[in-house]
């Protein structure tokens, strides 16, 4: 057990005497006064009285314990100033304001009183041994005795010090005191000391016992200035879990850098103090770190800017930051260097912002000049608008996979990855990489074409058989193979075209998977289809075919690098598996005009000709596609009629004349059927080639048009016929901040519940109160709900055509 | 003027009564009379939307329509802007209970809570979202945050704080809000958990939302109050509460403490109700002869209710008051069974007279095969007939060109052209236009 000073014991004993005697003085005055209310026949009374009395002398007595208690515990201490300190969850949080007992504070007053011991500075470079603990750098204050003045830092040689042990948090008492905790805790604190600050500490009060110490020196000495900062800087990042402590320290590195000047600290010592990955929970800190930049003007890190977005008030606060922190990081840097490259430099405004300090150490109370002015890099919050914008969106971007990540799957899944934005999915590895990566070499010929079925693909998606997969899904596991940097043709993506359960598709591995930017590849994919129909209509596709329809088309088409890498898998898999000439063909029939059919028709006999001959079996191919086409047949006879036209050779009898014969005419055999080979005149397919480019984009359009625009509301289906879509004048009588959110909707069909509710969040609405005034309104306009509920939500399109049908 | 049969009405009402149940959308379709219950269950509503509160015992027995008529208060109060909740009162879900039976009574009603948008049910999320938008909407117009839009709707919840347990109510709405700003889904899935009373213990409550209050079975009532206010601050013109199966209550509950724990409620909603200490909220208990008035285990047998439920004593035969809380359903009448078949076969056709499955000649038949095959009481309990009915329509409706008297067999039934036939009744004659009751008897 730990003694008390015979001073304290004397101090104790006169404040109890003092105390006891009063309270027995008070006592006595009392039972007179009631003694002569009642008066002395009153003899129970008496008795009561006197025993109250009597039991009063021994108050001094136990006045005196407790004092002397409360003093080993550090406890009077305290209670002058209770009321300072704050419990929080985790152990108790040590917030001191307050201090009303006298010490000395100034520096002048070093003079030494009877009985005390010199408070001394041991800095950087200097050594501290006691007992078996070896203190480099210590950056404490120490006194071979009791110290002059009150200093809870300080450490008192003279006192015992005890073994190391694990207490509870708070076993300190509320107010950290080196000479008031116990031998075994000052163990626990050397022994922190001496492992150079860094290890983990169970209480956090023991790091405030230093840092009373480290205020200490800069506030009342203004000594070490810079090397303490950079001392507070790395505790400031060693401990974050206290709030408190956190604050504090956020707030002192502050003070005295603003009070040291900001413009005075160079670089480096910036960069050791504020560079690390700090909690921040003080604006001071921000704003002085700021002021940094802007004095030397230099542009804001990163980090910075994402601190100055998270404490401006007008940015969402988000569980997405803390569930996702990694991801969002990435993303906000992402944003904030394409949109400010190296960095935003903002502007002081005007007007001075002061900076203030508040010590924790109570001993310091009144030793601090209130107020240190720095020029105010937050005066015009409206500079910081595009870093609430960066904020805001990527907050918003990762929405679906904190969604993901909160239903519980990993991080590292296969759905998370597909739920991050793209800008993150660029820069990390898929989950289902090697396995991807695997499949494509396994099914890689010799000549260095992939082959594989779709199954195959679908399987490593867990995707469960299927006759024909859907286009949703085929579209999925064609946006996974780009992920992973693999190419697929055909691309469900640019065909909308789902695949069939055992189809054949070709991957590819280019350096970039890039989807066509405009609708002249699938021109191009079909022409290069419709060439191979032709190629391989008499049984065999010769590779001097292949060349040179593959010649044509890089002549005629400038495809980009993206292109012709897809246009080159494309061509392993029709060598492989020739087309089905009736598939493209019946699209094209449905989507073209007559006129443009023809158009379609001409330029096959173009393609047929491009050898200058057509084959019988071609012409087979050619009339098959007319019909599918629902050309009319003389057409075809035609077109290559207008081939032959400028040909020496001899031309055949014309049907015309043959009307004039008055004898009975012999019955002519059919033209086409009589062709053996048509010998044709090369600059006219020339000509007609060239036309080629004409019917590539139409051919293009008609194939649906469909590259996929990756943003999310193209996940949602189109309809296939779109409606007129009705302006939000025609939304009579619902309340105009749900006419754009409607109007949106009518543009889909159906919509994924979690599109919705993205959508929703771009409107600034709430998704079950857009269904509630929407369907609301819609029952009485529209005469029934408009918005079905469930996954997905359903638009109910024909009550806004017959409205408006009706209307018209 | 007829109104158009949408198409999820007719699936809803074929399904429904195919199955046996009381479609919830497309009543007046299928409606056959009630007109002077209705129009009181209306003026109710009206008063309820004037700050006034109503408290009604439809009281039938078995057959007579009450769980339809409870349907048909609750689309007229969609209909009127209202919010309904309803609840089968079952043994596990009562009034009054103290082993959570209450809560769960609770529960069910705000899971059942609908709109006029909504009539499914599942509206709270609707209802709660909708009235945070338009704070959110009215703060963001002058320009303020997402801060001053939670301290809008404490501010405006304040107004709640007089009812009981009203500022928790304030905080739960507060973290919703707080949940939807921050994308935390999982504080708003637990602020509607609060709401629909899914918390059991108040250290879940605590922990989840930092509230230190829950809905239990001592507070469902003075929380339905709550609910109603702030379904009122929300736009709404009120709340309608329907109970189904009382009869459960009186018939049931064989612990006769039990059974007046839960008739001092009913008494408690009925002063509150009656005498003006609540607003904006409606209950209709619906219950059979029994629940009222057996006399050992009924209403009836809880003397502050007997005198209050005691019908007025000039009302005789053929007369009726509707001032009173009891509304009387008498039961179906062969006539009125031919036009509900006369309904439900307009509705198979989509109200086009072109594509009426069977023809009024039919109709009559059938209710002859009724008659035939269930005895001569098969109106009382229409379930049956209606069932066998719907049936025999979607047979004919499936397969085009069969001949519905092959179907249902040749019966001759009498038809009777006398103009003063005594089965015409005032209901009926709300139909004049869509049949020829008045030439038919049975």
């Amino acid at each position: 057990m730990q003694s008390i000073s015979v001073w304290t014991k004397i101090k104790c004993f006169i404040k109890a005497i003092f105390f006891g005697w009063f309270v027995i003085l008070l006592g006595a005055l009392f039972i007179l006064y009631i003694w002569k209310l009642t008066g002395p026949a009153n003899w129970l009374f008496s008795i009561v009285s006197v025993i109250i009395y009597l039991s009063c002398f021994l108050l001094p007595i136990w006045i005196y314990k407790y004092l002397s208690n409360q003093v080993l515990k550090g406890d009077s201490f305290k209670s002058s100033r209770s009321s300072s300190s704050v419990y929080a969850n985790k152990g108790y949080e040590h917030k001191p304001t307050g201090v009303s007992y006298s010490i000395s504070i100034s520096p002048n007053r070093t003079q030494q009183q009877k009985g005390t011991s010199k408070l001394e500075w041991k800095g950087k470079g200097t050594v501290i041994q006691l007992g078996q603990y070896l203190i480099k750098n210590p950056f404490t204050y120490y006194s071979k005795g009791n110290p002059p003045e009150e200093e809870p830092s300080c450490i008192n040689l003279r006192l015992r010090i005890g073994e190391p042990i694990v207490e509870p948090k708070g076993s300190m008492g509320y107010w950290p005191y080196y000479g008031r905790i116990t031998p075994n805790q000052r163990a626990n604190y050397l022994s922190w000391l001496s492992s150079g600050k860094g290890s983990e500490l169970e209480d956090i009060g023991y790091a405030f016992i230093y840092f009373y110490g480290l205020e200490r020196r800069v506030i009342v000495e203004e000594q070490d200035i810079l090397d303490i900062a950079s001392e507070v800087a790395k505790l400031l990042q060693e401990f974050t879990h206290s709030n408190s402590f956190n604050n504090y320290l956020g707030n002192f590195l502050a003070y005295i850098i603003a009070k040291y000047g900001i413009e005075k600290i160079p670089e480096e010592i910036f960069k050791t103090i504020f560079g690390g990955n700090v909690k921040i929970s003080n604006s001071d800190y921000l704003s002085v770190a700021v002021a940094w930049f802007i004095t030397h003007n230099q542009p804001l890190p990163v980090y910075w800017a994402q601190m100055i977005a998270k404490f401006d008030s007008r940015s969402p606060h988000s569980v997405i930051t803390k569930r996702a922190p990694k991801n969002f990081n990435e993303l906000f840097t992402k944003k904030y260097h394409d949109k400010f490259g190296k960095g935003f430099i903002p502007e002081f405004s005007k007007r001075n912002k002061d900076i203030s300090y508040q010590p924790a150490s109570g001993a310091l109370l009144g030793a601090v000049s209130p107020h240190v002015k720095i020029p105010n890099a937050f005066g015009s919050q409206r500079q910081y608008s595009p870093l609430v914008e960066i904020w805001s969106s990527s907050i918003e971007e990762l929405k679906q996979f904190s969604r993901v990540v909160g239903e519980g799957k990993s991080k590292s899944s296969r759905e998370a990855y597909e739920a991050l934005p793209e800008t993150l999915k660029e820069e990390t590895e898929h989950p289902d990489t090697e396995k991807w990566t695997k499949l494509f070499f396994d099914h890689t010929k010799d000549d260095g074409t992939t082959l594989v079925p779709s199954s195959k693909l679908a399987e490593l998606k867990e995707l469960p058989y299927k006759e024909k997969l859907t286009l949703q899904q085929c579209k999925s596991l064609a946006q996974t193979a780009q992920y992973i940097g693999i190419g697929m043709e055909p691309d469900p993506r640019i065909t909308n075209t789902a695949y069939r359960w055992e189809e054949n598709i070709s991957l590819y591995k280019p350096d970039e998977v890039k989807l066509p930017t405009d609708s002249t590849y699938i021109g191009v994919s079909v022409i290069f289809e419709l060439g191979m129909v032709i190629a391989a209509s008499d049984g065999v596709i010769q590779s001097e075919e292949v060349d040179f329809i593959t010649k044509f088309i890089e002549g005629y088409f400038q495809l980009s690098i993206h292109d012709s890498n897809r246009l080159e898998a494309l061509k392993s898999l029709l060598i492989e598996y020739p087309p089905d000439l009736s598939r493209n063909m019946r699209k094209l029939k449905k989507y073209l005009k007559k006129d443009q059919r023809e158009k379609v028709g001409e330029f096959l006999v173009g393609i047929a000709a491009s050898y200058g001959s057509i084959g019988k079996a071609e012409i087979k191919a050619l009339e098959r596609a007319y019909k599918i086409l629902d050309i009319p047949e003389g057409r075809l006879d035609e077109f290559i009629g207008n081939l032959r036209r400028d040909f020496t050779a001899p031309v055949s009898i014309s049907q015309d004349e043959t009307k004039k014969r008055t004898s009975e005419a012999i019955p002519q055999r059919e033209t086409k059927h009589e062709i053996e080979q048509v010998h044709l005149d090369h600059n006219r397919i020339r000509e007609l080639l060239m036309q080629t480019q004409e019917v590539a984009p139409m051919i293009g359009d008609a194939m649906g048009n469909a590259i996929v625009d990756e943003r999310d509301e193209d996940t949602i289906d189109k309809k296939q016929t779109p409606v007129k879509k009705p302006s939000s004048a025609q939304f009579t009588g619902l309340d105009a901040r749900y006419h754009d959110i409607l109007e949106k909707l009518l543009e889909l069909k159906s919509c994924p519940k979690d599109s919705f509710e993205s959508i929703a969040l771009k409107h600034n609405l709430m998704p079950s109160a857009i269904i509630e005034v929407i369907n609301e309104w819609s029952d009485i306009t529209l005469g029934d709900l408009l918005i079905e509920e469930g996954d997905p939500i359903i638009i109910n399109h024909k009550l806004m055509d017959d409205y408006y049908a009706n209307q018209n | 003027m007829p109104t158009k049969i949408k198409s999820r009405e007719r699936d809803a009402i074929i399904n429904s009564l195919r199955s046996g149940v009381v479609p919830r959308v497309g009543l007046q379709h299928i409606q056959v009379g009630r007109s002077d219950e209705v129009e009181a269950v209306i003026n109710d509503l009206k008063r309820a939307e004037n700050g006034s509160a109503f408290v009604r015992f439809i009281i039938g027995r078995f057959g007579s329509g009450k769980s339809f008529f409870l349907n048909l208060a609750q689309m007229v109060a969609l209909e009127r802007k209202f919010v309904v909740a309803r609840a089968d009162i079952t043994p596990d879900r009562r009034l009054y209970a103290s082993d959570g039976k209450a809560r769960l009574l609770y529960s069910e009603l705000m899971q059942n809570l609908s709109t006029k948008s909504k009539p499914d049910g599942g509206a709270l999320t609707g209802i709660v979202e909708r009235w945070i938008s338009d704070i959110d909407y009215e703060i963001k117009q002058k320009g303020g945050d997402n801060k001053e839009v939670g301290k809008e709707i404490t501010t405006k919840l304040r107004i709640l704080q007089e009812y009981v347990s009203g500022y928790d109510f304030a905080i739960v709405v507060n973290k919703y809000y707080e949940g939807f700003c921050s994308h935390n889904d999982i504080l708003m899935v637990n602020a509607i958990r609060w709401l629909k009373g899914d918390y059991t213990t108040k250290s879940d409550a605590r922990k989840d939302l930092g509230v230190r209050s829950f809905i239990h079975d001592m507070n469902i009532y003075d929380y339905l109050k709550l609910m109603a206010r702030f379904i009122q601050m929300a736009g709404y013109s009120g709340l309608l509460i329907n109970f189904d199966e009382m009869v459960v209550l009186s018939q049931r509950l064989n612990n006769s403490k039990a059974r007046n724990s839960n008739y001092e409620m009913i008494l408690r909603i009925l002063n509150d109700c009656l005498q003006g200490d609540v607003s904006g909220i409606g209950f209709i208990f619906a219950g059979t002869d029994e629940f009222l008035e057996d006399k050992r285990r009924g209403l009836f047998s809880y003397e502050a209710l007997a005198t209050r439920l005691s019908e007025n004593m000039f009302v005789r035969e053929g007369l009726k008051d509707f001032l009173g809380p009891i509304i009387r359903l008498s039961n179906l009448s062969p006539e009125n069974l031919y036009v509900l078949f006369h309904n439900i076969r307009k509705v198979f056709a989509n109200d086009d007279s072109s594509k009426y499955l069977v023809p009024d000649e039919g109709i009559e038949s059938f209710l002859q095969h009724c008659s035939n095959v269930l005895g001569s009481e098969y109106f009382r309990t229409p379930r049956d007939s209606v069932k066998a009915f719907v049936n025999f329509l979607s047979v004919l409706e499936q397969n085009p060109g069969t001949d519905w008297k092959s179907l249902l067999g040749d019966t001759k039934i009498e038809v009777n052209s006398d103009p003063e036939s005594e089965l015409i009744s005032g209901e009926e004659n709300e139909n004049k236009g869509d049949d020829d009751l008045s030439t038919f008897k049975l």
